[in-house]
């Protein structure tokens, strides 16, 4: 088996390298844009609620009080830099193109340049030639990203001083172990695509499709079908920090109690109301709102754990479509 | 050469029918959410006043009318920040560079990856004029169907951003109209050039995917810095007001501008300022004394009283204290307000939306040029395995 994962990144030497370079460089980068936004150096008396207040110019920040003023500008303009803000999204794109550069090639280029006959004979059994491949992957791609994922974690808590990345849901899909978890699925993903096509360029155009229909639908589905009965009940005017907003209630609320007035009502998620003459409430009250189904930061690893749960038994089912079709499928 | 474009078209089916596939459907689907939108027939005025389904402290409850013109905008920016409309969104800007990747990298690579390329360079007599006859099919594939997704995307960018006219307006023009033609051949000369290079599909594509990432996602800085700058002009007050009145469209989906604002200077008293003179002046002049925050205050009314002043008995001034999320109150100087620090944006107007356009195609197609004429020179002299 080993010389088996050995020869998978000799026969791949062009991929692998690309790989290990992009998941450093992407790791490297990402450090180095922490450090710029942590040099800056933001006093801990001048953030608010936790974080560096945003500077929207001199004449927009006369609430930032005058010595916190230069900080902000130099903390905003450091955020908004081409270079963190390209570091940021890395964690978007990298797993993936981890996984479908990694993962194309070990089954359609064998079967493409007609290769594939004579190493499933050297190999005995041909699960077991696709599964040192697939190992040989793995052993790559899990440790690089996984650096790559704790970068992202950095540099999202240089981003957002004050908050505690692992209580807390701000793109927690785009860091840490996430990243892992993302590049394992497209990995497999890929092969079993490569397995099943049995060509590289159609598997590299299907699988960038898939992958982006997956990344985008996978934050509004987990919300509507997973998450959606862990969620509770969050009154209007409450936040907790790095909370998770689910879905909306469809009823108002006013002073912590559901509302059961006849004068305001809910259409299509927007309050109104329409009060009679004279019962008009005090100007200050907000009157009756939506209240929003939350999960709150202190569930980070229960989420964190069945969000992981599901992707590696898809990731796990996937393999296994590959390991069968590449049992039963002709050599060409 | 027509026999040797249709024999292209036929070696790279696959390719053919799914860059064909992808791009016809993403029409149909971008002009089918415009559809969805525009049928709506939300009036502009529930756009401006749209302030998002929770319900600002400052604004009290809302009226009847208020909440059906609530209710009508609400259902325009589900449907703007729905799922499919994303994803649609998404694809418009991908597509044009995957469409250049996935027909550029087999156009070379594979004929050397897999070995038929000395049959081919013997057959067709002279190897440029065999690479000439694949790039020209790549560019008649291309560019059809890139000019149609390109036009959707405007059809689309005028029902996201109703008030804004999609050609006088650079609000996501680099992701929309003529431009995604140039997009699309920039990422095919460039990836058919990587193939001639590289004589192999998958580095071409990797490389190809990296370059393209990274071109694309500093594009907007890079011209903004490096070649836009030069022309911006002060943005006059009409202009201002009417970014802020008729061409905004404000929401939960954020503001679209008509204008490109590329940087903003200050001045005070009509003289240039760099931006530490004015936090200095702001230090000096804006002295932050504690108020009390309307929390705190027993009367609410009188703790962001308009006119409210450092100063008792000085002139009338206008209201500049503000709350802070932390609770941070501050009241400003009382100076006459036209010796304040101004800021201008100095911006590329909408109204020269075709100007740039054209400038930006062109820096395109030159690129595209300059790859194609790499893998011409390369085709030539490179080994045919």
């Amino acid at each position: 088996m080993l010389d088996r994962v050995r020869l998978t990144y000799k026969q791949q030497r062009f991929e692998t390298l690309a790989v290990a370079v992009m998941c450093l460089g992407a790791a490297a980068w990402a450090l180095l844009a922490s450090w710029h936004l942590n040099s800056v150096g933001v006093p801990a008396s001048c953030l608010v609620d936790g974080g560096v207040p945003y500077w929207n110019g001199p004449s927009n920040a006369s609430w930032i009080p005058a010595v916190c003023q230069l900080p902000s500008q130099r903390f905003t303009e450091a955020l908004t830099s081409l270079d963190v803000g390209l570091a940021s999204s890395l964690g978007d794109v990298l797993p993936f193109f981890v996984g479908i550069a990694m993962g194309v090639p070990l089954v359609a280029r064998e079967l493409e340049q007609g290769t594939a006959p004579l190493s499933w004979s050297l190999a005995g059994a041909r699960w077991k030639w696709l599964a040192g491949r697939i190992l040989a992957a793995l052993l790559l791609i899990v440790p690089l990203l996984l650096i790559a994922g704790l970068a992202a974690d950095v540099l999202r808590g240089a981003q957002e001083r004050g908050i505690d990345l692992h209580a807390s849901f701000h793109y927690f899909t785009s860091r840490g172990v996430f990243l892992v978890l993302w590049g394992v699925a497209a990995l497999m993903g890929s092969v079993a695509l490569g397995a099943l096509l049995g060509r590289t360029m159609p598997v590299v155009v299907v699988a960038l499709i898939v992958c982006l229909f997956a990344r985008a639908a996978w934050e509004p589905l987990t919300d509507r079908y997973l998450l959606h009965g862990m969620a509770v009940l969050e009154m209007p005017g409450v936040q907790s920090p790095g909370e998770l907003l689910v879905y909306q209630s469809d009823v108002l609320y006013l002073d912590g109690k559901v509302y059961t007035g006849t004068d305001c009502w809910v259409s299509n998620g927007v309050p109104g109301c329409q009060y009679g003459p004279g019962d008009e409430p005090d100007p200050s009250s907000i009157g009756p709102q939506l209240a929003w189904y939350v999960i709150t930061g202190d569930h980070y690893w229960q989420v964190v754990a069945l969000e992981s749960a599901i992707m590696l038994a898809g990731s796990a089912a996937l393999g296994a479509l590959a390991l069968f079709w590449v049992g039963r499928r002709r050599p060409y | 050469m027509r026999a040797r474009i249709i024999l292209t078209f036929k070696q790279h089916r696959f390719e053919t029918v799914a860059v064909t596939i992808v791009s016809v459907g993403l029409t149909v689907a971008a002009l089918i959410e415009a559809y969805r939108l525009n049928s709506l027939n939300v009036p502009l005025s529930c756009l401006l006043s749209y302030h998002g389904d929770f319900v600002d402290p400052s604004q009290g409850p809302i009226t009847a009318a208020q909440a059906h013109c609530n209710e009508l905008a609400k259902s325009f920016f589900d449907t703007k920040q729905s799922l499919d409309m994303n994803l649609v969104q998404l694809l418009l800007l991908l597509v044009p560079l995957l469409a250049g990747i996935v027909v550029g990298a087999p156009l070379v690579a594979r004929e050397i990856e897999q070995g038929t390329a000395p049959l081919s360079w013997g057959l067709s007599g002279s190897r440029r004029r065999w690479l000439l006859g694949k790039v020209l099919a790549g560019v008649l594939l291309l560019a059809p169907l890139m000019l149609a997704v390109g036009l959707a995307a405007n059809v689309l960018e005028g029902a996201l951003s109703p008030g804004l006219n999609p050609y006088a307006s650079f609000s996501n023009y680099l992701g929309r109209g003529v431009i995604d033609v140039f997009w699309a051949l920039a990422a095919f000369a460039g990836t058919f050039a990587l193939g001639t290079l590289l004589g192999r599909t998958m580095p071409a594509v990797v490389v190809a995917l990296v370059v393209c990432f990274f071109v694309r996602a500093a594009w907007d800085s890079g011209m903004g810095h490096f070649v836009l700058r030069s022309f911006a002009v002060p943005q006059v007050q009409q202009d201002q007001q009417n970014q802020q009145i008729g061409y905004v469209v404000y929401g939960p989906g954020g503001p679209a501008f008509a204008d490109m604002t590329l940087y903003y200077k200050t001045f005070i008293d009509g003289k240039e300022v760099t931006d530490a003179q004015a936090n200095a002046w702001y230090a000096q002049n804006m002295v932050c004394t504690p108020i009390p925050t309307p929390s705190d205050s027993t009367s609410p009314a009188e703790a962001g009283s308009p006119g409210a002043s450092s100063s008792p008995g000085a002139p009338a001034t206008p209201d500049y204290s503000n709350m802070g999320n932390g609770g941070i109150a501050c009241q400003g100087p009382t100076i006459d307000p036209s010796h304040m620090p101004q800021q201008i944006p100095y911006v590329i107007p909408g109204s020269w939306y075709w100007q740039i356009v054209a400038l930006e195609s062109g820096i395109l197609l030159l690129g595209s040029l300059f790859c194609g004429a790499i893998a011409f020179v390369w085709v030539d002299r490179r080994r045919p395995y």
